[in-house]
């Protein structure tokens, strides 16, 4: 079945991929969705950790996430079971870079299941800085905001005309 | 009765965590080979023998793709299974891998029952026959997972 996406849709299934990802991988229990407006900033202050990637194929663009250092943490824990020989603070880089890397994949193969893609090595985001993208989702953990940006290079085919294949 | 596995990806968190899925599923592991990406793999497996491959796609200097046809072209590799672990759920890619030669495909995210599963069924064990010391006095049951 085709359909058309609006940025809704695409914000469901962002948020959707991302709750799978975190309770199937990391055990963490999402409590609530919202689709925020790009300029706005519900985020807690404090030290925040984030990273993105680029996704090249059928489709191009970039999903970057961010969290707050506290919640990367658990949710290193949660994955590896214990702190690394690397310390606290590579292990929450790393899990950051996996996290992108696995919501990415099951946003993209949702998406289309008929189409190859390919993802780059998550990078790290500055200091300070926020995920920003045409879909912007927040997703309320146990103790803390997950934010992420999708968003499709202007030389693309326009999210809203994105085909779902099949959910 | 004992596995060799080896895992093949880029990622030393994946490595680990796949490593720690298939500990605390009480798959029963001889040894456990790493690689960090095919090229690495091949070489690692001269001489040796293993019995399943987990790996990754995205790779540097040779991508799990063209790792599983140069599997399939070696004659000493070309038996041992190999179970790709993505996050590409296409049915494309699937579609690809399988033709290349891959007898599995496990998609990220996953639940350990799954990984578990799915190496048991290439390699062609039952869930008794594969796990060590799942006696009665274990905790939690054969399918519970405590991590």
């Amino acid at each position: 079945m085709n359909s058309v996406f609006d940025q809704a849709q695409l914000g469901h299934h962002l948020a959707g991929a991302a709750t799978q990802v975190l309770e199937t991988m990391f055990f963490a229990s999402v409590e609530a969705e919202s689709q925020i407006s790009t300029s706005a900033t519900q985020l807690q202050s404090g030290s925040r950790i984030g990273a993105a990637l680029n996704f090249h194929g059928a489709s191009k663009g970039q999903l970057s996430i961010s969290l707050e250092r506290e919640v990367a943490r658990e949710l290193a824990t949660s994955f590896f079971g214990s702190y690394s020989e690397d310390g606290p603070e590579e292990d929450c880089r790393t899990v950051m870079a996996e996290l992108t890397n696995m919501v990415c994949g099951a946003m993209l193969s949702h998406l289309d299941k008929h189409s190859i893609f390919c993802l780059d090595s998550p990078m790290p985001l500055p200091e300070g800085e926020e995920p920003i993208g045409e879909i912007v989702q927040l997703l309320r953990l146990e103790s803390g905001l997950l934010r992420l940006a999708f968003s499709l290079d202007p030389d693309e085919q326009s999210a809203r005309s994105m085909k779902l294949d099949s959910i | 009765m004992s596995f060799d596995v080896m895992v093949v990806d880029d990622s030393p968190a994946m490595r680990r965590f796949i490593r720690r899925v298939i500990e605390v599923s009480r798959f029963s592991v001889g040894r456990y080979l790493e690689a960090s990406d095919g090229q690495d793999a091949l070489e690692k497996l001269e001489g040796e023998w293993v019995d399943v491959v987990l790996t990754d796609i995205n790779m540097p200097r040779m991508d799990g793709e063209s790792f599983v046809a140069e599997m399939r072209r070696r004659e000493h590799l070309s038996m041992i299974p190999v179970i790709v672990i993505s996050t590409d759920a296409t049915d494309a890619r699937m579609e690809r891998l399988a033709k290349l030669g891959a007898q599995g495909y496990v998609t990220k995210p996953f639940a350990p029952e799954r990984l578990r599963e799915e190496i048991e069924k290439v390699i062609g064990v039952t869930p008794e026959g594969a796990m060590a010391g799942a006696g009665s006095d274990s905790e939690g049951g054969d399918d519970e997972f405590s991590f």
